[in-house]
């Protein structure tokens, strides 16, 4: 039988009994809307919650490095650099940011406050969305080694309760010495992060305090993955970077150690080597965090999942118990057809078309009613209204399949029947 | 004449829950191209087996079938059902023709399995059926004509895809005597015009009107004799 005639048989059988056709088809476009609307919704409140979990800092991966036999400020410096380079290129990862972190302390009349300094470099403020610099600027390339400074929310208010911040001199007593830092902005209160509390710190370019503090600190790098998905790849990524610049610092020292730390760094690269198994590094991410994201996506997923496969396989049973019921009324047909010469497979395409047509109907209709159901849960729900195209692909894939998978065992059956049986058959 | 159906020892049986019942005891029959056979005999007597076996419809339980000296043996389901739709042409006594379907369209049926260009159908269709006299009913249904009419449609369907072999299954079993005779007449001129033809009727004057008479009985061949001088 020719596809055209194969068709044209199809519609002609539903049109015989329209009521019966459109129930079927009823069938399906809920099946098919329901999975349609789930995806659509399901996709929408998982971007709202990607957003949130984003500005939690999902994508921040933190790098602690323990360089404790390097010795001079200025190796400091070209480590620091060298490896953000290195770490920027790695895999996955989309931004480093050296940091380093000191404390200090400024006195307020008779008081004294206690404040964290965070050296940073102008990238520091594209690790987070929505931090920006209320009044003034933050720490531009040209700071590099000035003494200026960027104040967080909660410092600006301590600090200057009713002055404007900028343009003042905040002295603050670090590593034995007072050191005068020119404010030259404030920063927009933007809360805690993951466990990071950017409101509390004073922001002061990383050269600058790499300087006044000489080089013993561990130095932090902040790592920012590319999406959310790849932050454990990113780490890999970085772990792999670290372990094989550290294999080559350390072989190298240990080859001409006084070339690369002096006379006094190469006893102490020696007696840390001796002392301490401990990694010279260390690689955290957000795993609570990443976990809590990966769990409601498998949540969703999986509710997702079982939504469809039940309301289609509601709407396939009905397929197939129509098309049993045409089967037997018209079981004479059938007998009919085969005298006139229908060899097996034409009675099986026959009956297939059949649950073809009304599937792939009922799969079309289904995906404009859970659109339209989907774009209202999202006016409800005030989630973002996410159409995809590969969804819409899978349910109408799908209800073909089912149509095919239902419609399969009726027309199989109705093509075995006995041509002679069938004539006879009343 | 060259047989174009070869009955051999032929056994048929139907299975009957446990058992089984023995329609067909051993028949020898052969039908030569061009003739015109008609089998009588009481009901129950095997007549519609015998015709269903000729048709590639069955099979046998035992012996052979031959058409143009192919054993159908060795034909699969599917060769069988060609065979069927090239060669061989039915005419039931229900007519059996699709209700929703035009006396055009059913007449066209056959051709579909042959997989006739679509464009080509209806002229061949209206072809059979002006051939049987009812051209000006192309585009009515089943239900919109009389049993005479139908049964017309019905020969129309088994001409159309130029059959060698006409088989027909008490044919004017459901028609009045005058319509009888009328698709008896037919069947005679479509004989007169080279076919093949196989007519099963237990009505004395019909069969008169073919060329040989078998008469069955229990499943045998009672008797063969000639007919219209
Ligand atoms: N499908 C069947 N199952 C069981 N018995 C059948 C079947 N078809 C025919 N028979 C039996 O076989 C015998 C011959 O039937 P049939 O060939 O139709 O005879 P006829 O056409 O001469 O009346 C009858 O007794 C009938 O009851
Ligand atoms: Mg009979």
């Amino acid at each position: 039988m020719r596809a055209g005639d194969l068709l044209r048989t199809a519609l002609a059988a539903l049109a015989l009994h329209r009521l019966r056709a459109a129930l079927s088809v009823l069938g399906i476009v809920i099946g098919v809307a329901a999975v349609v609307a789930t995806i659509s919704l399901v996709s929408g409140a998982t971007a709202q919650m990607k957003a949130r979990i984003a500005g939690l800092g999902i994508r921040t991966i933190t790098i602690n490095v323990f360089p404790t036999a390097i010795q001079s400020a200025a190796a400091a410096r070209t480590l620091t650099q060298e490896l953000t380079d290195r770490l920027a290129a790695a895999e996955h990862v989309s931004l480093v940011v050296p940091i380093a972190q000191s404390r200090g302390s400024v006195s307020l009349g008779t008081q004294s406050r206690d404040l964290s300094l965070l050296g940073v470099t102008p990238d520091y403020l594209h690790l987070f969305d929505k931090f920006y610099p209320l009044a003034g600027r933050f720490i531009h390339e040209l700071d590099a080694g000035q003494k200026i400074a960027v104040l967080g929310a909660n410092v600006a208010r301590d600090l200057f309760p009713l002055d404007d911040p900028v343009g003042q001199v905040l002295t603050v007593e670090l590593a034995g010495q007072k050191v005068p830092f020119r404010v030259v902005g404030v920063m927009v209160a933007r809360g805690t992060i993951g466990n990071q509390t950017l409101d509390d710190y004073v922001y002061v370019p990383l050269s600058t305090l790499q300087g006044l503090t000489g080089s013993r600190q561990f130095t932090t790098y902040i790592a920012q993955a590319v999406d959310a998905e790849s932050v454990e790849k990113a780490a890999a990524a970085i772990e792999g970077v670290l372990a094989a610049t550290f294999a080559a610092v350390t072989a190298q020292a240990q080859a001409t150690p006084t070339a690369v730390f002096g006379q006094r760094g190469t006893a102490a690269f020696f007696a840390a080597g001796r002392t301490s198994r401990l990694s010279p590094y260390s690689v955290t991410v957000q795993k609570a965090v990443i976990e809590t994201y990966e769990e409601s996506v498998r949540t969703m997923t999986l509710i997702l999942g079982s939504v469809a496969a039940i309301s289609l396989l509601v709407g396939g049973i009905g397929i197939m118990n129509i098309m049993l019921v045409s089967v037997v009324e018209r079981t004479r047909e059938i007998g009919i057809r085969m005298a006139v010469g229908a060899r097996r497979r034409d009675i099986r395409n026959q009956f297939l078309a059949e649950a073809l047509v009304i599937c792939l109907l009922g799969g079309l209709l289904g995906l404009g009613v859970g659109w339209l159901s989907a774009w209202l849960g999202s006016l409800f729900g005030r989630w973002p209204f996410v159409i995809r195209g590969y969804p819409a692909l899978v349910a109408v894939g799908f209800s073909a399949l089912v149509g095919l998978g239902f419609g399969l065992y009726p027309a199989v059956r109705a093509s075995r029947l006995d041509p002679v049986e069938a004539l006879r058959y009343e | 004449m060259n047989p174009l159906v070869e009955l051999r020892k032929v056994v048929k049986d139907y299975p009957m829950g446990a058992t089984s019942f023995r329609a067909l005891r051993g028949v020898d029959l052969a039908v030569g191209e061009g003739e015109f056979l008609a089998i009588t005999g009481p009901s129950g007597s095997g007549k519609s087996t015998l015709l269903h076996l000729m048709g590639a419809l069955h099979r046998p339980t035992q012996g052979q079938v031959l058409f143009e000296g192919q054993d159908l043996a060795e034909l699969s389901v599917d060769e069988l059902a060609r065979l069927r739709n090239a060669k061989i042409g039915f005419v039931f006594q229900q007519f059996h023709l699709l209700a929703r379907l035009t006396a055009w369209e059913n007449v066209a049926l056959p051709m579909v399995y042959a997989r006739v260009h679509p464009a080509a159908r209806r002229e061949r269709a209206l072809a059979a059926l002006a051939r049987v006299g009812l051209s000006a009913f192309a585009h009515h249904r089943p239900n919109q004509l009389s049993g005479g009419q139908q049964q017309r449609v019905a020969i129309a369907r088994a001409l159309v895809n130029n059959p060698k072999l006409l088989l027909a299954d008490e044919p004017t079993g459901n028609l009045d005597t005058r319509t009888g005779q009328e698709i008896v007449e037919l069947f005679v001129s479509l004989h007169g015009e080279g076919r093949t033809v196989v007519i099963v009727s237990h009505e004395p004057e019909i069969a008169a009107r073919a060329e040989r008479i078998v008469i069955l009985r229990d499943g045998l061949v009672q008797e063969e004799r000639r007919a219209r001088g």
